[in-house]
């Protein structure tokens, strides 16, 4: 195996102020993974030295419907990011930023202003040169477009940090400003909506970008039949990797074709037959006969909110009480439902987030389920077993609305009826509702229609973002968030600069809402791939979706 | 004749209004916020960036005036851009016309021919066993979900003996398995109607007179009787047209082929109203259009149905279709 990684121009370590961007630790457990650690699969020794040459063939589980790295569409990040590059990257092992376009980087104390040193010689693929003009032109042109982007991640997490500007003093140093401290805007800025595009792409107006992105990354898109496929074809003369990348220079593989099957069960059945070599999002109950068909699997926990039961009637009753949302969480046996409904791929949830979040602290001992505790705890707020075995108060049934929505995950309604099952068991009535995207919005916004939500995809790589996003009381407010002590806690960790003291803010933040009983993680959310025996070299991006391909070869 | 096209035409140009009315009214006027389904239910949306993303849709405007401003854009054939993508609404639909029109297409001419081939079969057969076991067809096809026939196929001839490909559009061997997916359903209707309505016209005096002129069996089915019975089946080809319409959203998930079936579902599950719009309004297209061609072959058929009469078959069967495509589509 070459590891023939460049001379490496230094990235710099500056501790600026409390501010500790990249720390040794991180540069060792770097050049850990760079040694076959992590979670990389089909990627033994005996396949000898990596080949050039060859196609890869993955299946998609829908339509990007948009390659434009910023479009709000579930998958386009999967297809994109081989196109882009972002001025960092995130190595999946640490989880912290290193260099990428930018080959260092420097926080200025408080964290309000960030400058980055650009990588000299990166052209994109039409040949234009990368220049600090063109990175400032990029984030110019997400804040000129934002209020044709709703939803767009992108322009919340700029908005949401308060960002002012991007000034490019030189052709190759890039400052960036924001009102606020921003501790965690490098983490942010290795995203691919944060991909840097070429001035091509941003003269067409923004609707016209679907197809047309030009980008610098190790593959340049070739074609993208809606509906259908995705062909993307290797960049000549790439040497800008990320950091993390295993070895310089282009890549591997010739051609990259993205399938879009939508149906599992002939997705199952194309890997089978070979028709696709790789497929993410796996169901759990295909994951058995893939591994048996010889293929490898690769699973690792998305960071995100945890699937799970969010209150949103906690200022009315019978949830105003915080001792029947205490027993709502010692209800619900996690375990039982990763047992019953998922794999062993899938994690046991031991937080509000899931394991891989930054910030993500252990609170398992909040989520021990007891039967007998959370019945006590009913049976001291008043409410007595009735006849049928739904407690009652004052002559009222403690019946709870559930409104959820059909995510497109093949365990979400039998999770429903199992916590169903498992509340009953204390007492409570559950009545799940469910609802399509508009009529969710529309009963949250109405605030009384549910008291609780099954909640899916919040949140991202850092905790701070994701727990803002959720438990966050000040508008739109959609899950009627009444904690007077948290939302100061999300507010100070968004602006702390000092980790130690971030991650200590967000552990509190987490064990408020667990402790109160705001939130019941359900399901540890997990990307599950297959990987087939011809592939090597594979491994999940930090953010658990696929990687650049860049070192991505077949035997 | 002139007047009569004239007169269709004009109610052709009515449907499409109409669609277009019914389907903003329901999409647009309904108090439900697009603004707000695009921004999710997510607290990092402030409402003053609602606001924004409301004013940049148009949709602050009062309802009348986006109303008139969609229609004028729709009459210069400018149905808008995909909330998702950005695309063109017409490229979109443009571009998913002619692998849809390839599998329907397909799939139209082999139920056809397996239609009519089981009608005439079981007309011509002198066995009762095997004209009751073919008769018995028609109805397992209704009966069997798309879904499900599209599944087998493929884990048969795909996945197990590996004939045809699973995926992708692939030319004709990819277009075999959708085609005989898609066939399955309107092949038994044909078969049930013509079958029925052959077995009525063969106890019509023509066919003892063919018969007394020495005509053998297969003559007198395919010579006389097919011609004559196949009248009724022409009724149903609105009918047709809607069933393959949409066969095509469940062939083209299931064989992940690109097609107006697929832009239909990822449209409606998106909540992306303009190419929901689009769809309507081409299903409305489709059927207005589809009337007015199988009017106009009556007149050549059958000479009793005279040029300026209003002739009562017509109508309800592509209404019916036209019912059919809305409520499942």
């Amino acid at each position: 195996m070459t590891h023939d990684k460049e001379s490496p121009t230094v990235f710099q370590i500056k501790p600026v102020g409390r501010l500790r961007i990249a720390s040794v630790a991180a540069a060792t457990a770097l050049l850990a993974a760079a040694c076959g650690g992590g979670s990389s699969a089909g990627d033994s020794g005996a396949a000898g030295p990596p080949k050039a040459g060859g196609t890869l063939t993955v299946a998609l589980g829908g339509d990007p419907v948009s390659l434009y790295p910023r479009a709000v569409t579930p998958l386009v990040r999967e297809v994109s990011r081989p196109i882009v590059d972002s001025l960092l990257a995130l190595d999946p092992a640490t989880r912290k930023p290193v260099p990428w376009l930018a080959e260092s980087f420097q926080a200025n104390a408080d964290a309000t202003e960030f400058t980055f040193k650009l990588r000299s010689g990166v052209t994109f693929s039409d040949g234009t040169l990368l220049t600090a003009k063109v990175v400032k032109q990029n984030f110019d042109d997400i804040i000129a477009n934002k209020a044709k982007s709703a939803g767009s991640t992108a322009v919340s997490l700029l908005e949401g940090g308060g960002y002012k500007e991007t000034t490019a003093p030189d052709d190759r140093t890039v400052v960036q400003k924001f009102a606020r401290p921003y501790p965690t805007w490098p983490l942010w800025a290795a995203s691919t909506g944060f991909g840097i595009l070429a001035p091509k792409t941003l003269a067409l107006p923004l609707d016209d970008r679907f197809d047309k992105v030009v980008g610098t990354g190790p593959f340049v898109l070739q074609s993208y039949v809606k509906n259908s496929q995705v062909v993307l074809t290797k960049r000549k003369g790439y040497a800008w990797g990320p950091k993390t990348a295993k070895h310089t220079g282009d890549a591997y593989l010739d051609k990259v074709v993205y399938k879009v099957i939508t149906e599992p069960s002939v997705r199952t059945g194309a890997l089978k037959t070979g028709q696709v070599q790789l497929a993410g999002s796996l169901n759990p109950s295909d994951i058995a006969p893939v591994r048996a068909a010889g293929f490898s699997i690769v699973a690792q926990r998305i960071p995100r909110l945890a699937e799970g039961i969010v209150v949103t009637g906690a200022d009315r009753e019978p949830l105003k009480d915080a001792a029947v949302r205490q027993a709502l969480v010692k209800a619900v046996d996690a375990k039982q439902v990763r047992d019953t409904l998922l794999t062993p791929e899938w994690g046991v949830p031991s937080s509000v987030v899931t394991g891989t979040v930054v910030g993500h602290s252990d609170q398992s001992a909040l989520l021990k389920p007891d039967q007998a505790a959370a019945a006590a705890l009913l049976d001291k707020a008043g409410w007595k077993p009735g006849g049928d075995g739904i407690r009652t108060k004052d002559g009222k049934r403690l019946t709870l609305k559930l409104g959820w929505l059909e995510r497109g995950n093949p365990w979400d309604r039998p999770l429903v009826e199992l916590v169903t099952a498992q509340y009953k068991k204390i007492g409570v009535e559950l009545k799940p509702e469910l609802a399509t995207a508009a009529q969710s919005v529309e009963a949250l916004t109405a605030r009384n229609k549910w008291d609780l939500f099954l909640s899916g995809v919040a949140g991202g790589l850092d905790a701070g973002v994701g727990l803002l996003g959720t438990f966050a009381s000040t508008p739109p407010n959609f899950y009627n968030v009444q904690d007077a002590a948290l939302q100061p806690l999300l507010l100070k960790q968004a602006t702390t600069t000092d980790e130690a003291a971030r991650d200590k803010i967000l552990a509190d933040a987490q064990q408020r809402i667990l402790s109160e009983g705001l939130y019941t993680p359900l399901v540890e959310d997990t990307a599950v791939v297959a990987v087939g025996k011809k592939v090597h070299g594979f491994a999940l991006d930090a953010d658990s979706r696929l990687p650049t391909l860049l070192d991505v070869w077949l035997s | 004749m002139a007047r009569f096209l004239v007169g269709r035409v004009l109610q052709g140009v009515f449907v499409l209004w109409a669609a277009y009315t019914l389907s903003f009214a329901v999409l647009y006027a309904l108090p439900s916020d697009p603004a707000a389904i695009a921004a999710g239910t997510t607290n990092s949306v402030t409402p003053e960036q609602l606001a924004e993303v409301r004013h940049a849709m148009g949709l602050d405007r009062p309802l009348a005036e986006q109303y008139l401003d969609k229609l004028g854009g729709a009459l210069h054939g400018d149905l808008g851009r995909s909330v998702q993508s950005g695309e063109r609404v017409t490229s979109l639909i443009g571009g998913a016309l002619p692998p849809t029109l390839a599998v329907a297409g397909a799939g139209l001419v082999l139920a056809v021919l397996l239609g009519t081939g089981l009608a005439v079969l079981s007309t011509v057969t002198g066995a009762r066993w095997l004209r009751q076991a073919l008769l018995s067809l028609p109805p397992l096809g209704v009966a069997i979900p798309s879904f499900v026939v599209g599944l087998l196929l493929l884990q048969w001839f795909s996945f197990t003996w590996n004939l045809f490909p699973a995926i992708g559009e692939g030319g004709w061997r990819g277009l075999v398995l959708p085609a005989a997916t898609i066939a399955v359903q309107p092949a038994a209707l044909i078969g049930q109607v013509l079958a029925k309505s052959m077995s009525d016209e063969l106890g019509k005096d023509y066919v003892d007179v063919a018969r007394a002129k020495g005509a053998g069996p297969f003559r007198v089915t395919v010579r006389h009787v097919l011609r004559n019975a196949a009248l009724p089946t022409l009724t149903l080809a609105g009918l047709l047209v809607g069933g393959l319409l949409t066969g095509a959203i469940v062939v083209e998930v299931v064989f992940s082929r690109n097609g107006l079936g697929q832009i239909t579902q990822g449209a409606v599950s998106a909540e992306d109203l303009p190419v929901v719009q689009g769809v309507v309004l081409l299903g409305a297209l489709v059927f207005v259009t589809v009337n007015l061609a199988v009017d106009l072959l009556y007149q050549v058929l059958d000479p009793r149905l005279a040029v300026g009469r209003r002739s009562a078959g017509r109508g309800p069967a592509g209404r019916f279709a036209l019912f059919t495509f809305a409520g499942r589509g």
